[in-house]
């Protein structure tokens, strides 16, 4: 038989004891690598802080800094849960950015885990990435479908 | 034939899985093997909604032919 079916996702990362074990584990390196392709999708760069509208620092796991979001968007990750949640200030800044910004961390990490997971479970795996709306393929809200044959 | 399994990720992060060419019950098992693997990258999942592919649309993909009777038709001669 086969199935179709549809899933809601939460991002927890594995709960972890020091920087040193985040370090080497591979739920915090995948969505270190995540928070890379975004970062240079959007020719930012990726920190360990973001700052406030008054320019001070705020450290945080992990920080996407972008030229049209300076302050940045960060990302705490809570060490014993896993449990990951965005922060930064917003005063300034478009709502419709910052929401922009965030879907393409989540999904980005997510596309990425699935095709991580395919290729582990020994698929051979083709990602593509799409609009969802095709009159607008410039749009910023995308598809993305990660294909696995075995 | 092959085992496909293709994933479509919206903006939220919500995904939806099809699973093709699976015998019998194993595209569950799959589909759980999957999510497990999922866990271990940090990613939680909650099933949203689950449903078998019509039978005709099955055997499509399998490529499998509609069944005759077997009937020969005859002529008198």
């Amino acid at each position: 038989m086969s199935h179709i079916a549809t899933y809601a996702t939460q991002l927890q990362l594995n709960p972890v004891s020091s920087r040193a074990e985040a370090k080497n584990d591979e739920s915090y390196q995948l969505f270190l690598e995540a928070l890379e392709v975004v970062a240079e999708e959007y020719g930012g760069r990726v920190e360990d802080h973001i700052t406030d509208y008054f320019g001070r620092q705020r450290r945080c796991t992990f920080g996407l800094i972008t030229p049209m979001f300076s302050a940045g968007l960060g990302v705490d990750v809570d060490p014993k849960t896993g449990r990951v949640s965005f922060v930064f200030d917003d005063y300034g800044v478009s709502q419709d950015l910052i929401q922009t910004l965030q879907s393409r961390v989540v999904q980005t990490f997510t596309s990425m885990a699935v095709g991580r997971a395919l290729t582990d479970m020994n698929y051979d795996v083709e990602v593509e990435e799409g609009s969802l709306d095709p009159n607008r393929p410039a749009n910023p809200r995308r598809k993305v479908t990660v294909r696995g044959v075995m | 034939m092959s085992q496909r399994v293709e994933v479509e990720i919206g903006p939220d992060g919500k995904f939806r899985m099809e699973f093709t060419g699976f015998p019998g019950e194993e595209c569950y098992a799959e589909a759980e093997r999957i999510r497990a693997a999922l866990a271990g990258l940090g990613i939680r999942t909650g099933t949203i909604e689950m449903h078998a592919k019509p039978g005709g649309l099955i055997e499509a993909e399998m490529g499998i032919e509609e069944e005759t009777d077997g009937e020969i038709s005859t002529r008198p001669g």
